[in-house]
């Protein structure tokens, strides 16, 4: 975040260059990297054989690779807008306590963990303001904006088990999972740092800080909120119109 | 509804295209009348791809216009089991759906395994197909986050151990198995004869719920005479229509409740604790029978009636037990008060023991034979209290005091201190005439007290020998070896030294000669004067 207000602020004092080179719009396809790891816990509830069922499931997101393209529109000498879509796919790990009622007394639960694996995917549109600027065949540029996330992950729909007289324990058959999915709107910063090999073609590396809260409503409206997006790191291909 | 409409959106994305490797549970819960209105064409769409088809209509029993519609998924036309829409439809056409759709199923269907094969894998486990489910069905299995091609086939191990196995069509491995019993059982609540809530393991029936539990091995039913003794005299046997019966689930009637909670933890404890299958080792029925007068009643019957039903219990032979009303509130008998006899654990583990008894030794019902074979209800009544139950004082506690729970105060008998009731300690001072057979329920407390004095130590009032327990963190040891001697070594006639040398020879086998338990018990039996 620290790092990413900086570079918005370097960028913004920058001179400006290129007045030989104007262009109107530039267009950024490329890759990046998400990093760092994502936690969040569910916890579910519900009766069974008249006492409360629980289930509580610990998620860990892993870091991972994503698309990055842009479209930037130089609407001022200093000063454009630029909508960009990202798109990250992480690797959603987790391991869950259940505890289950004993079917013919209270108080005697059984338990059973277990893991299960997933997909959290990060699909986010950004609408920014630019500030750019050019120093030779170098182009570079900051941003700040708002983000619309869309977020989907696989949670836990139930566990289920078989079990035998006299019941005292039972044996995870399955973890069915369910995608649920939010939408929620949260920021962007950053900058990029391009490198033009000709008037229409170049090589730019950046780096992206967004976040929004999503609210993911799993099994029995059991809610868990979690942070999406953060620090991304990438480069690509620009092509300047 | 948002969520509904996006999860229908996804399901139709997946008839066009369902390559994902991992399972996709999508819940489908929607009511709206937009949503409703799109799922006419997309049920249609769904059938139109074979992805689902039309499998029951039922009318709604309540709402005249109203039908009822189960759609299964299919998949390449096998079944996806687990897969099913429910659709209710009526004069505007569809008012809800509900249900489960699996998605990414990308299998092929064609088995590789025929069902004949899939049959010969069941050996393995010893089960044989079972009922109008037994015949082999190939279905696609959701199973650990991947889907399977199977074979469901209802099957049954031994006696009420019917289960679903699934054979994967491949491999012919079983890759699951569901207990199948329980799919029919329903777990209620009661409360019991001493205001102690408990789940009561039922059945439900025409709406209503009848005594009858589902999970546990054997049948345990409890029937309920509702005070019409005329009936309970008139039938010859139980039957369905007598099934003691609740409208909601939620037990209110505490006879009926620890009558047939009470015969399930006895079956648990024998279980539990020997490894035994109830009565006769086999899962024999349990049935109970409760309520056979009313105890505002009690003064409209003779004296043999008052006995035997409003202040006993009873085994009848065949597994089937009686449970004696008690006394109307204000009144006792030789100053103690008389619940309903359900509502003591002991007694009815007292009771069920007879049946143990009756197919294991045999114990004569007379004299010292029959004397050990009250004993033997007496200990195994209140080991299943000690099982079950925090050692201590006062209701709902083990004790070695026998009906202290419903009879009140004091309870019928004491294995501590079987004098203070004016039952023997001591084989010196047994009973000698032929009353009560020969004084079945007085001698018992010889034996008793000697069970006591294994487990808790202590010096025979009579003897005045001392006697060193194994200790009631040990009490396994001493209720395995009684077990053992009373079930599998006495014969039928034994009397009061073939009990002393059988129990020992148990302790001997159970924990090798010489040692602390074989030590507890011949301590015990020399300070109750049997040699």
């Amino acid at each position: 975040m620290r790092a990413a207000t900086a570079l918005v602020l370097f960028c913004s004092a920058a001179p400006a260059f290129g007045v030989d080179d104007p262009y109107r719009v530039k267009l950024l396809l490329g890759g990046g990297y998400e990093v760092g790891t994502r936690s969040f816990s569910q916890t579910v509830s519900f009766e069974q054989f008249a006492e409360a069922a629980t289930i509580t499931t610990a998620y860990e997101a892993e870091a991972s690779p994503g698309f990055d393209v842009a479209v930037q529109f130089n609407a001022f000498k200093r000063v454009g807008f630029s909508l960009a879509g990202t798109l990250y796919e992480r690797d959603l790990g987790g391991s869950f306590e259940a505890s289950f009622p004993h079917p013919l007394f209270f108080d005697q639960p059984r338990a059973a963990v277990g893991s299960l694996t997933g997909k959290l995917q990060e699909r986010a549109g950004h609408a920014s303001v630019v500030v750019f600027g050019h120093s030779g065949s170098l182009d570079f540029s900051g941003w700040a904006g708002v983000s619309l996330f869309k977020v989907e992950a696989d949670l836990l729909t139930n566990v289920t088990y078989s079990h035998a007289y006299p019941y005292d324990s039972v044996t995870v058959t399955s973890t069915p999972v369910t995608t649920v999915s939010d939408q929620p709107v949260g920021f962007n910063v950053g900058g990029n740092l391009d490198y033009r090999f000709s008037r229409t073609v170049g090589f730019g590396i950046q780096a992206r800080f967004s976040q929004a809260k999503a609210k993911l409503t799993g099994p029995n409206a059991a809610e868990t909120e979690l942070d999406v997006g953060g620090f991304q790191a990438g480069g690509g291909i620009r092509l300047y119109f | 509804m948002r969520c509904s409409l996006r999860l229908a959106t996804l399901v139709l994305c997946s008839v066009a295209s369902s390559v994902v490797a991992q399972v996709k549970e999508r819940r489908v819960a929607t009511s709206g009348a937009a949503e409703a209105a799109e799922w006419a064409a997309r049920l249609q769409a769904l059938a139109d791809a074979g992805e689902v088809r039309l499998t029951r209509v039922r009318a709604d029993m309540l709402l005249p216009d109203r039908r009822h519609q189960r759609y299964a998924q299919l998949h390449r036309g096998v079944p996806v089991w687990g897969g099913e829409l429910v659709v209710q439809t009526g004069g505007q056409g569809i008012v809800s759906v509900f249900g489960t759709l699996y998605e990414g199923i990308d299998l092929d269907a064609t088995p590789a395994l025929s069902p004949e094969a899939a049959v010969a894998a069941l050996r393995g486990p010893g089960a044989e197909p079972f009922g109008r489910e037994g015949r082999p069905e190939l279905v696609v299995l959701p199973l650990d986050g991947r889907y399977a091609l199977a074979f469901k086939i209802r099957a049954r191990r031994t006696g009420f151990d019917i289960r679903l196995y699934f054979v994967d069509a491949r491999s012919g491995a079983i890759v699951m198995d569901l207990n199948d019993v329980q799919t029919q059982a329903v777990v209620g609540t009661g409360t019991g004869v001493l205001g102690d809530r408990k789940k009561v393991s039922a059945r439900p029936a025409g709406g209503d719920f009848v005594a009858e539990d589902q999970l546990r091995p054997p049948r345990i039913a409890t029937f309920d005479f509702r005070g019409d003794l005329a009936h309970f005299f008139a039938v010859s046997d139980l039957f369905n229509q007598d099934l003691a019966r609740d409208d909601n689930n939620t037990w209110t009637d505490a006879a009926n409740v620890d009558a047939h909670s009470h015969a399930g933890y006895v079956y648990d404890y024998f279980f539990k604790r020997f490894g035994r299958r109830g009565l006769d080792n086999a899962n024999i029925a349990i049935r109970s029978i409760t309520h056979p007068v009313n105890r505002e009643d009690f003064f409209s019957y003779p004296d043999d009636i008052k006995g035997l039903f409003f202040l006993n219990a009873g085994y009848l032979g065949d597994g089937v037990m009686f449970y004696g009303e008690g006394l109307p509130e204000h009144l006792t008998f030789r100053g103690q008060h008389w619940n309903f006899t359900s509502g003591g654990l002991d007694i009815v583990a007292h009771e069920l023991t007879h049946g143990v008894t009756d197919y294991s030794s045999r114990l004569i019902y007379q004299n010292e034979s029959g004397a050990l074979n009250e004993a033997f209800s007496d200990i195994m009544g209140t080991s299943v209290e000690f099982f079950f139950q925090p050692a201590g004082d006062g209701p709902l506690h083990a004790d070695y005091l026998l009906g202290e729970d419903v009879i009140t105060p004091g309870g019928l008998r004491s294995m501590q201190n079987p004098l203070a009731y004016g039952d023997p300690d001591h084989y010196a001072i047994r009973f000698l005439g032929s009353a009560d057979n020969g004084g079945v329920h007085t001698n018992s407390g010889i034996a008793n007290n000697a069970f006591f004095l294994a487990i808790e130590g202590g010096t025979n009032r009579h003897s005045r020998l001392p006697v060193t327990g194994v200790g009631g963190v040990n009490r396994e040891q001493i209720e395995k070896v009684f077990y053992r001697a009373f079930t599998e070594m006495l014969p039928a006639s034994a009397n009061f030294s073939t009990a002393r040398a059988a129990t020992i020879q148990a302790a001997r086998n159970l924990y090798g000669a010489g040692g602390a338990v074989e030590a507890a018990v011949t301590q015990a039996w020399n300070a109750v004067g049997v040699n």
